[in-house]
């Protein structure tokens, strides 16, 4: 039956009200969206300097409730620029906000049930939280600090046995990263076992050895045997040393692409590694971010589920009693327009500019490296591009470190007019 | 009812001109010197007061149990203190303060390790450039008799997941010295230094 709507004191304060609620609730979903998109964008086309300059951006740095995110993606065009000081500063800042987080905001947390979740602060999934310390480890082995390197070892070491991280997908990846920092500040105990951990996550058909650290394919096992050691490649007379490349291959998924199956392929391409015209040999995949993310995804449905509907629920009753209150279904709709038409959206937070598969070669090298050419091949072997690595280059004793990041080349400067 | 919700608002707005008019300082940005010798912890993790208290212990140690022994006041040099940790710890800053305490002490000294580049650099330079009265000689420099070495070790513990509004963590450090004889590499001294400390941090805030 339709109500009719008296006129009378209460409806302009009614009104007010209803405004303000609307108004706070909008201001609450305020994010560095734009100039992290923008950033984004700049990343994968290989222009660094914009992407930088757009997470420069006020919107950007004055994001609170975003501010580990920028600085993520930050650190990580900071990285792939070569200045690995300066994006080590931008994931240890990214960390130490991420940790300050894990007190729970009652506020915040009152506020993302009757807005939505973006309102909350982004402290990224677990496993971004522990590739922020691999991929630190690896600015650190660029400039050649070990220790500060053996630093972010144990805080992956910690980050992965944290009492929170239960259900959550582990890599491969970052336990490697860990045992290599262990190894190269003499710790070898210690990385044999981050090299075991690893062996153990390893996607399938991949073997990390835990004594030499070397990663190969995992030969056909009938039983659960020990696999056996990994055999040093061979080389030519004269490589006694060996080369350890991180290759960082691809883009992780961008936030709210749906995390199918598609997503799940078996990661395919990989890297060739020649020294001096000569095949030294070849990357193993060990993270597949799209999996991660995919797997983490899976693991808090059930939550986000839960919480959506006790949010909607939430919304529909404030439409509801506002409507009766006033006695005006018009009100009433139009607050149920804004809290669940305008405001109910999923958080589609994520670090972006993550690779999508990271690698690792392990192989032999002569001791006098100036640099390698890492060629990217696709599954059936066919040569997709090739990379020249001179830098970062990093040596103790006799063992080599580099990695690359596979971006499209930057576009060339604009031909100057003819005159 | 009126005069009540009067009454109440009144005190209020009382309230919010105390607190304007006196400038609570909790709302107001402030600096304030600090008295560093006052030993003072803002959590578990390893801070400037440890620093401090572990360097001179360690001096005092070493000065008492190893020094003093000594028939002069041997040249030492310092390769380091290995972070063992998982926090950016600036273990120069201790051995920094150790050699301050040690060379005011007067029972050591030691040869500028962390400076052989550009020692050597401007050496180079006076041979080139500066008048021969003051030129130094090169080939005069001392050579050090013992090595300072040592690492700072960490464990942590925290308390396990379960319904609790605020988690406690407790972190250990071990500190370990030891003075090596760089002619016979034999250790000659060695020291430790162990603390913990427990924190507790809200789960749950505003």
């Amino acid at each position: 039956m339709p109500r009719v709507t008296p006129i009378d004191a209460r409806r302009p304060a009614a009104w007010r009200a209803a405004v303000a609620a609307g108004l706070a609730a909008l201001g609450f979903s305020g994010c560095a969206t734009a100039p992290l998109e923008a950033a984004r964008d700049h990343f994968r086309r290989g222009r660094l300097a914009e992407a930088e300059t757009a997470l420069l951006a006020d919107a950007a740095v004055q994001a609170d409730k975003d501010r580990v995110l920028v600085l993520m993606e930050r650190g990580t065009v900071r990285q792939a620029a070569g200045r690995f000081d300066e994006s080590s500063r931008d994931w240890i800042a990214a960390a130490a906000e991420a940790e300050k987080l894990e007190t729970y905001s009652v506020s915040k947390g009152a506020a993302s049930l009757v807005v939505n979740d973006s309102v909350q602060s982004f402290r990224g999934a677990p496993y971004e939280r522990t590739l922020l310390h691999s991929l630190t480890a690896l600015n650190h082995f660029a400039v050649a600090n070990w220790d500060n390197a053996a630093v972010e070892a144990r805080r992956t070491i910690e980050a992965a046995a944290a009492p929170t991280k239960a259900g959550f997908p582990e890599d491969a990846f970052s336990y490697y990263v860990a045992g290599l920092a262990l190894e190269m500040t003499d710790d070898p105990s210690n990385a044999a076992l981050l090299y075991r951990k690893a062996a153990a996550v390893a996607p399938a058909g991949i073997l990390v050895d835990e004594k030499s650290g070397r990663v190969g394919p995992r030969p056909p096992a009938a039983t659960n045997t020990p696999p056996p050691a990994l055999p040093r490649t061979a080389a030519p007379a004269g490589w006694t040393h060996e080369l350890i490349c991180f290759a960082l291959l691809g883009h992780a998924p961008p936030g709210g692409s749906t995390m199918a199956d598609r997503w799940y392929g078996t990661p395919d391409a990989h890297v060739e590694i020649r020294i001096g015209g000569r095949t030294a040999g070849r990357s193993y995949p060990l993270a597949d971010v799209t999996r991660l993310a995919a797997q983490t995804d899976a693991r808090l449905a059930a939550l986000r589920v839960a919480k959506t509907a006790t949010r909607v629920v939430l919304k529909e009753v404030i439409a509801e009693s506002v409507a009766q209150t006033t006695d005006n279904d018009a009100l009433g709709d139009l607050i149920r327009l804004v809290l669940i038409g305008l405001l109910e959206r999923p958080d589609i937070r994520r670090w972006e500019t993550l690779p999508r598969v990271l690698h690792v070669a392990r192989v032999p090298c002569p001791p006098d490296l100036r640099g390698a050419e890492i060629v990217v091949r696709a599954p059936g072997g066919a040569e997709l591009r090739a990379l020249s690595v001179s830098t970062p280059l990093a040596r103790r004793r006799t063992t080599w470190v580099t990695f690359v990041r596979d971006l499209p080349p930057p576009p060339p400067p604009p031909a100057a007019p003819k005159s | 009812m009126k005069n009540r919700i009067l009454r109440l608002a009144g005190l209020a707005a009382l309230a919010a001109a105390t607190i304007g008019s006196s400038g609570c300082a909790a709302f107001r940005a402030s600096t304030q010197e600090r008295d560093v010798t006052k030993t003072q912890h803002m959590g578990s993790e390893y801070d400037y007061s440890d620093m401090r208290k572990v360097a001179q212990n360690v001096a005092g140690a070493m000065h008492t149990q190893f020094l003093a022994a000594q028939p002069e006041a041997p040249m030492m040099m310092i390769a380091g203190v290995q972070n063992r940790t998982s926090g950016y710890v600036d273990t120069k800053t201790l051995t920094d303060k150790v050699r301050t305490l040690l060379i005011q002490g007067g029972k050591a000294r030691f040869v500028n390790e962390a400076r052989r580049e550009d020692l050597l650099k401007e050496q180079g330079y006076s041979a080139a450039n500066a008048t021969p009265e003051t030129q130094v000689a090169i080939g005069k420099q001392l050579g050090a008799k013992f090595m300072v070495t040592g690492s700072l070790a960490e464990m942590k513990e925290e308390s396990p997941r379960q319904v609790r509004v605020s988690k406690t963590k407790v972190n250990y450090y071990k500190l370990t010295v030891e003075v090596t004889d760089l002619q016979t590499a034999e250790i000659k001294w060695i020291h430790e230094e162990e603390f913990a400390r427990e924190a507790t941090l809200p789960l749950i805030g505003w």
